[in-house]
């Protein structure tokens, strides 16, 4: 489909369950949910053939938030999720078991920004050494 | 019959076939691979924290030393990503400047690649050519660029050195010489039986595959997903000249051979396209650059192993407040835990190279017994790997 009807179909699709939407570029959408309706995006974004790129994590200091980006190649246009998680013990839904790319990211976020994923308890350790000893969680912003 | 053991085979972290470590440990039944492992981690450096404390330009030089190979895809990517933050607007001469760079790096790091291909196989005097006609490629990056990588050329709103019509001439003659030994590579492992033996079917990642470890690059295209940055966002110069995306369904190691070995042409076509366009006007080589205001920006770049991705978020500081860098091998290396298991030990070292991997970017093999007793090392591996491809050609009657 093209890129004005990818933006309507989502934003028909998802309606009220969207907490803001904006699209600053023909190329770029962002769109806030609410983290109890991640999964059930991620599965329609992945049934219209989008393609997830990565997740970004990023600690605002006073919530946690996660960018899940996806690509709709046809039309080089990036749909990212963005879902707010309170920072004290940040949790999401995983998104692994419908897109098994997504599997490395979580563990990743888990490991650098302390975020946890419900369904993904990966615990080994990903990519900080086994004897790390500095502060727990690296990529925050008290880390 | 002794009942055949499940064993495991260690492959890394310190690896001669590889460039940089990682770990995979390969589950092994007799001559089958059942099941792989992969640790990476070892070469984290911390590059997303760091920048955090990088100026907005300084962040460039940090991220361009991720990568001692596909150094100008990192900064590619972060400046598209900055650019579209500000609302920066790209002047069409750097913007032609940039694809040579990035198409320059792609050949370069193909012939790279092929090199090592060539060596895990045991022809190494494929590695020794790949090798030699990249030369004249680093002796265009160290002439025009100013180094043969790390070329420093990524600025945000523009390129830091133009391109002289003599400097242009002088890439394009090397351009002429690397497309004819290209080609002659190109039919050399056509013709070679004993490649084709080694290379066809092994590793295969179906297209279903691929779309679900969410693969990239080559390695994408090699499985029937016809996806290229360069194509799908049009960004620098790539829309404005006339170029192919190859594409191949086979899924296997000899898939993304052709692969590579076609992009390599494609990226002499578009060079040379872009060298025309810069000698038949002047213009600016950088835009203005105010202070980069509150906001976030996506930047993409295909580089030689696929789709770069970063992010940036700024809260009007003279630092990003986040950057998120997300290479290409981080996707296609995940892959493999489809594409080694059902395969041969002799072909597994081949397979986990065949995505190109290239840990710097990512973050950064052994065999084992049940007792987690090491009953291969990383050099038997090579070896198993050049004996099997021995043993072809003795069988063609070949003197080895």
């Amino acid at each position: 489909m093209r890129k004005e009807d990818l933006a309507k179909s989502i934003k028909s699709e998802f309606g009220k369950k969207t907490e803001s939407f904006s699209s600053p570029s023909k190329k770029r959408i962002y769109l806030e949910i609410r983290p109890d309706y991640l999964r059930t995006a991620v599965k329609y974004l992945k049934e219209q053939g989008l393609r997830f790129s990565t997740a970004s994590a990023i600690d605002e200091r006073d919530y946690m938030e996660v960018l899940y980006h996806f690509s709709y190649d046809k039309e080089g246009v990036f749909v990212s999720l963005r879902i707010k998680l309170e920072r004290k013990k940040p949790g999401a839904d995983t998104i692994a078991d419908i897109i098994t790319g997504a599997k490395w990211i979580e563990r990743e976020m888990r490991e650098l920004m302390g975020i946890r994923f419900e369904g993904n308890e990966d615990m080994r350790e990903f990519l900080l050494s086994k004897d790390y000893k500095g502060r727990k969680y690296p990529l925050r912003k008290d880390g | 019959m002794a009942e055949e053991k499940k064993r495991h085979i260690p492959i890394g972290p310190y690896h001669p076939l590889q460039e940089e470590p990682e770990f995979f440990k390969l589950r092994v039944e007799g001559e089958r691979v059942v099941g792989l492992d992969i640790e990476i981690g070892y070469n984290h450096r911390g590059i997303e924290k760091l920048s955090e404390s990088k100026h907005f330009e300084q962040a460039i030089f940090l991220v361009e030393r991720i990568c001692g190979i596909c150094s100008t895809s990192h900064p590619f990517a972060y400046v598209n990503a900055v650019e579209e933050l500000a609302d920066i607007n790209l002047p069409e001469r750097a913007a032609y400047i940039r694809s040579v760079v990035g198409e320059v790096e792609r050949i370069h790091s193909h012939l790279l690649w092929l090199g090592l291909a060539g060596h895990f196989i045991g022809y190494n005097t494929v590695w020794m050519w790949s090798w030699k006609y990249r030369e004249p490629l680093l002796e265009a990056c160290e002439k025009i660029f100013g180094n043969r990588q790390h070329y420093g050329m990524m600025k945000i709103g523009g390129v830091r050195r133009d391109i002289s019509p003599e400097q242009g001439r002088f890439l394009s003659e090397k351009l002429e010489y690397v497309r004819k030994k290209v080609d002659m590579l190109d039919k050399a492992i056509e013709d070679d039986p004993v490649i084709g033996s080694r290379l066809k079917n092994a590793g295969v990642l179906p297209k279903e595959k691929a779309v679900e470890y969410c693969v990239v690059g080559p390695t994408a295209r090699a499985s029937g997903v016809d996806i290229d940055v360069r194509r799908d966002e049009a960004y620098a110069a790539y829309g404005m000249v006339e170029w192919k995306v190859p594409l191949r369904n086979e899924g296997d190691v000899y898939a993304k051979t052709k692969i590579r070995l076609e992009e390599i042409r494609q990226s002499i076509n578009i060079i040379k396209q872009c060298i025309d366009a810069l000698g038949k006007s002047g213009g600016e080589i950088e835009a203005d650059v105010n202070d980069i205001p509150d906001g976030e920006g996506i930047g993409r770049h295909e580089a030689p192993r696929g789709e770069v991705f970063h992010y940036v978020r700024s809260h009007g500081g003279t630092v990003p407040f986040r950057h998120k860098v997300r290479a290409p091998s981080y996707m296609n290396v995940f892959s493999n835990k489809h594409a080694v298991v059902g395969g041969t030990v002799a072909d597994a070292a081949l397979t986990l190279a065949a995505v190109d991997p290239c840990y710097c970017c990512t973050e950064r093999m052994q065999a084992v017994d049940k007792e987690g007793k090491s009953v291969l090392t990383s050099r038997e591996l090579i070896k198993l790997s050049q004996e099997k491809t021995y043993e072809l050609r003795r069988e063609k009657g070949e003197r080895v």
